[in-house]
């Protein structure tokens, strides 16, 4: 019996012409890819050098926040193009007595927050370490962040905040990151970045 | 007595028959009507008034998200049946298309590149640039490489397949992002007809570009830049059109108000697929014609 194959084409060998056309394309793609992702982190990753010489600090925020240093803080970045909470990271300095622990430091940001921020609600805190030798203890807590303006008609948004608190030369530095919940994983790298740069 | 004159009879004259489908009229038919449907909706919702209530919309996006492909089974595949030389593996090609969009394209276009993130705010050279690079670039070659791993060279017979296959691809892969838009957003039926064109016919004038690399490669022997040169092609015009489309179609600032016109998008895509397929139509002529002068030398 004999057996008809039908529409099996016979393989054809390429040439080194078309072999070297097919590389150059796969090379060529591989070479847009990383200027892509390189365009991309630089352009959302660009950061803005800021020293306070009298506070001892110096940082690297992310472009195109919004700097504010007049409030009872020593430093505010917040990304106003954030279409519901604007993303903030702040830096506090608090000078200490020599028996303050960074637990009596959190307890009292607790209470102060439980009572001017709605739906306050604090997580486990963590020892970590910035950089590679600081030790700090971190702080995670949600709350609900509504408009002043009453008239806006806004549903209150999730509001999820990280506290890391280092105790150094008889004051406390409080680094605050808060971000819209939804948004916070995705946010979260602007904070890393922004530790992985900071000196005090 | 009855003379007969001499007559001379035209003998008839054998005429060749084309034993393949008319690409090129398949696919301005196709895009043709989805054009003309896509104007006529936005004529009648923004000019005319007409109004179709709410619970219409996704009834009415579902049929203008199968309309291409509706159109293409009639006017390519049916028609590719009936051809005397049929192309295999059409729908294999529009099928595997649309499984890379879904599976590879819009998942890195989305959350690996996210232009949406860093490009629209910047000026119009890196715009440019960086939807080239990213959305463009990455694209193109996927349906290149969709192309060259399912059917090339095996079932290029003639340099026109490339464009058959080519049309068949991207119209796979514009068809999911098509409907990657109607899932994330609820469209006005104008409004999505429009993208659904722009769509279309944008991953029709790259495929078209890179087709004609493709076929190069296969019937002749240019330079090995040749396919990379239009895979470059086709992610510049990719990549060009995204902000040209997006700062045509925005409103700008004007004392007097201002207002969106998707239109002039819709007429940019309208215009960019018939240049590049009249571009790329000449350039494969020319290629024929060619290498029938290399062979009457031979």
């Amino acid at each position: 019996m004999a057996v008809i194959e039908v529409g099996r084409e016979e393989a054809r060998e390429l040439s080194l012409r078309q072999r070297w056309s097919h590389y150059l394309v796969i090379g060529y793609v591989l070479v847009m890819f990383l200027i892509a992702l390189n365009m991309r982190d630089s352009t959302l990753y660009a950061t803005v050098p800021y020293q306070d010489v009298r506070a001892g600090v110096r940082v690297l925020y992310p472009q195109n926040w919004l700097l504010d240093t007049s409030g009872d803080y020593i430093f505010r970045v917040r990304d106003m193009t954030s279409p519901d909470f604007k993303t903030t990271i702040l830096i506090q300095i608090q000078p200490i007595s020599p028996v303050t622990t960074a637990r009596n430091l959190l307890d009292n940001l607790s209470l102060s927050r439980s009572q001017s921020l709605s739906g306050y609600r604090q997580f486990p805190r963590q020892e970590v370490t910035l950089g590679e030798d600081i030790a700090a203890t971190s702080m995670a807590y949600t709350f609900t962040f509504s408009e002043v303006d009453p008239f806006l008609q806004s549903v209150p948004i999730p509001v999820q905040g990280l506290d890391i608190v280092v105790i150094q030369r008889e004051q406390a530095v409080i680094i605050t990151f808060q971000a819209s919940a939804e948004r916070y994983d995705e946010l979260f790298p602007y904070f890393e970045t922004f530790l992985a740069d900071l000196e005090f | 007595m009855t003379s007969y004159s001499p007559r001379l009879l035209t003998p008839i004259e054998e005429q060749e028959i084309y034993p393949y489908r008319r690409v090129w009229v398949s696919v301005a038919v196709e895009l043709s009507i989805v054009f003309i449907i896509a104007a006529a909706l936005y004529v009648a919702t923004a000019l005319l008034g007409v109004s179709l209530p709410r619970a219409f919309y996704l009834p009415f996006n579902i049929a203008l998200l199968a309309l291409p492909l509706a159109l293409w089974t009639i006017f390519s595949l049916l028609r590719e049946r009936a051809a005397a030389e049929p192309r295999q593996h059409l729908l294999g090609v529009l099928v595997i298309g649309g499984l890379v969009a879904n599976a590879i394209g819009y998942p890195v276009v989305t959350q690996v590149f996210q232009t949406e993130r860093w490009l629209p705010l910047a000026n119009a050279f890196t715009r440019i640039v960086g939807y080239t690079v990213s959305i463009g670039a990455f694209q193109e070659v996927l349906k290149y490489l969709v192309i060259r791993y399912s059917i090339w060279p095996q079932q290029f017979r003639t340099r026109l397949d490339g464009v058959a296959y080519a049309a068949a691809c991207a119209l796979g892969y514009a068809s999911v992002l098509n409907l990657q838009f109607l899932l994330n957003n609820a469209p006005e039926p104008a409004i999505f007809a429009m993208r659904v064109f722009e769509n279309i016919a944008l991953h029709t004038a790259g495929a078209v570009i890179v087709s004609f690399g493709l076929s190069e490669m296969r019937f002749s022997t240019p330079s090995p830049l040749i396919l990379p040169l239009t895979v470059v092609f086709a992610a510049v015009i990719n990549g060009a059109y995204i902000p040209l489309s997006a700062g045509l179609s925005n409103a700008g600032f004007s004392l007097e108000g201002s207002f969106a016109s998707p239109v002039f998008g819709f007429a940019l895509a309208g215009i960019l697929v018939g240049a590049v397929c009249f571009l790329t139509a000449f350039l494969y002529t020319r290629s024929e014609r060619q290498a029938i002068e290399a062979e009457g030398r031979d």
